[in-house]
């Protein structure tokens, strides 16, 4: 236990330490349960063995990606939220935790990547502009492609028309989140005074959804409608990310200033580069700087000083050939 | 078929219309079936933990249905997977939505729940279906040996040379990349036994020493939870790992029992009421 607990998760926005459900979920039930944890905001997947965040360290030898693995370390090592709950609501956590997995999941990917104008004018630049340089042109691709196989291969089927899985799993959504807000009733958190695993793993799922400035967002606007869900989000992040909620009125990301701040210096510099790598490469195969060229290797050509220049290129490009 | 579901015209109009004698449940061959033969020795783990959950959930809610068997049942079914129920006019494939379908008609065993127990039957359903369906799915498609011993052949036993050699491959990789997608696909045989002894153990707590999993009576979760533990306790694997860690929670076994004395004997002895 000498050296810290390090998580290694995705940069926070609007108020949250993490926009991420899965390092959200960690960073929230750390917080609940006291365990001393370092944030690293690196941002960077590839720099996970499991080529995903959040990725936890505790030392050398220990290292854990998925939540639960994380989240069951924390309980060994005695930081546990649920000392107070009955073995039966140990197992309403283990299937509401399912309920989210199953029901609220494949609509969060759906809005956050398969709906055209949220992935175009959100979350593309949202994390083209959270990673680092070389991984932004290509990460974001990929996790939308991850998105649409898992919903392609879970909720999709040649049996449904166009447009029935989005609302199938729109309906769902929002039956969990109904669900939810009935459990949570008229309480603090789900289990009565205090939070437990299933306040973080509910938090850190509607959470993004919740403060996240999608341009199209009907589950944000069936979230909203769900006062209790509402409140218990804002109690979460008052009471135990103050810090993170005070940046939220400096947010560094509003989409309005996407085309502004993302096209910097790096990526002015790079196209510029592009460019002028693509017009030599033009001029070069299309023959246009060929004389600078043709001094080097083939002085012998020269003396024929009154050889028609179309010939002069011709024979140029044939010896190049061979 | 649920986007009909949805659509209020069609409900009223189903619901308008009383349960029909001629209801069938399409589902694939099973190796005991009486009067069949032995050679067709078709469904699998997954499958029939599906069928047997609707057929229970029918026998809870008193609905007369006959179980009608077709080696093509999958392909029948409007969404590729069986069972799937004809009513009438109308086919309904799948548990979730067959369920829907019912309660259209006015049967429902979810409506003296409230409403914080309806959100818990729903959580516990997404339990079952997520890690026991996804475990069974693992088990029989992308453990190497169940796959090439078990699922393969039966799967392709109905049909004839080459095409039984294509579709189990097929059905293998589809399979394969629906769990990839979901992140099963990656997991250890281990791990996939840890998640199902998690979720016996979350139903085990859930259920204690009850007959079902609420005080109002049985409920679709109790019809689901029997359906899949029933199918893993009696489906021979290549061996009995599975099995097992649903043995360790005798409760679980007391519950099975009870629902299939209550509602699969009484049933096959008496007839039809």
């Amino acid at each position: 236990m000498a050296a810290p607990m390090e998580l290694w998760c995705w940069k926070g926005d609007w108020g949250l330490p993490s926009i991420d459900v899965d390092c959200l979920t960690v960073i929230a039930y750390a917080k609940f349960a006291g365990a001393p944890l370092k944030l690293k905001k690196i941002n960077n997947p590839w720099k996970s063995p499991s080529g995903s965040l959040p990725v936890f360290k505790n030392g050398e030898d220990l290292v854990f990606t998925s939540p639960g693995r994380i989240l069951d370390y924390l309980r060994q090592e005695k930081f546990n939220a649920d000392y107070e709950l009955t073995a039966k609501q140990s197992s309403d956590v283990v299937a509401f935790t399912s309920l989210l997995e199953e029901k609220f999941i494949p609509a969060m990917l759906h809005s956050f990547w398969m709906d055209a104008r949220n992935y175009v004018d959100f979350s593309r630049p949202w994390y083209a502009r959270a990673l680092p340089f070389p991984l932004n042109f290509f990460v974001p691709g990929r996790m939308q492609q991850a998105a649409e196989g898992r919903l392609q291969y879970t909720r999709g089927g040649d049996h449904l028309i166009d447009g029935e899985m989005e609302s199938q799993i729109y309906r769902d959504a929002k039956e969990c989140l109904n669900l939810l807000s009935g459990r949570l009733g008229e309480q603090d958190f789900f289990f009565g005074q205090s939070p437990t695993t299933l306040d973080a793993i509910v938090f850190a799922h509607i959470a993004p959804v919740l403060k996240a400035p999608l341009p199209s967002n009907q589950l944000q606007n069936h979230l909203k409608n769900c006062n209790n869900l509402v409140n218990f989000c804002a109690r979460v992040t008052s009471r135990y990310f103050p810090s993170d909620s005070e940046d939220a009125d400096h947010s560094t990301f509003t989409p309005s200033t996407v085309d502004d701040r993302q096209y910097s210096t790096t990526n002015k510099i790079l196209s510029a580069g592009v460019a002028i790598a693509a017009m030599v490469a033009y001029a070069l195969l299309s023959g246009l700087v060929q004389i600078d060229m043709s001094g080097d290797d083939d002085v012998p050509a020269v003396p024929e000083s009154d050889i028609n220049v179309e010939n002069f290129r011709f024979q140029e490009e044939e010896q190049e050939d061979d | 078929m649920s986007s009909l579901l949805a659509d209020a015209a069609i409900v009223q109009k189903m619901a308008s219309e009383p349960w029909p004698d001629d209801v069938c449940l399409y589902q694939p061959y099973k190796s005991n079936e009486v009067g069949t033969a032995d050679s067709v020795q078709q469904v699998l783990l997954p499958d029939n933990a599906q069928c047997l959950a609707v057929q229970c959930y029918l026998q809870m809610c008193g609905l007369p249905f006959r179980t009608v068997l077709r080696t093509n049942a999958e392909h029948m079914s409007p969404s590729g997977k069986p069972p799937f129920l004809r009513a009438g006019p109308y086919v309904i494939s799948e548990v979730d939505p067959i369920i829907k379908f019912v309660s259209t008609k006015g049967h429902s065993l979810s409506d003296k729940l409230d409403r914080p127990q309806q959100a818990e039957m729903k959580a516990y359903l997404a339990l079952v279906q997520g890690t026991l369906g996804n475990a069974e799915l693992y088990i029989s498609w992308c453990d190497p040996t169940t796959a090439s011993e078990i699922s393969r052949p039966r799967y392709s036993s109905p049909y004839p040379w080459p095409l039984n050699t294509l579709l189990a491959y097929r059905k293998q990789w589809d399979v394969q990349n629906q769990l990839k997608a979901l992140g099963w696909y990656s997991k250890t045989l281990e791990e996939v036994y840890d998640e199902v002894d998690n979720c016996c153990k979350a139903l085990a707590q859930r259920l204690g020493n009850h007959h079902y999993f609420f005080k109002q009576g049985p409920t679709e979760l109790d019809a689901l939870v029997f359906g899949h533990l029933y199918t893993i306790l009696t489906t021979p694997l290549t061996d009995n790992s599975l099995a097992d860690i649903v043995k360790e929670y005798s409760n679980l076994i007391n519950f099975c029992r009870h629902i299939e004395k209550k509602f699969f004997e009484e049933r096959e002895r008496g007839p039809k009421d």
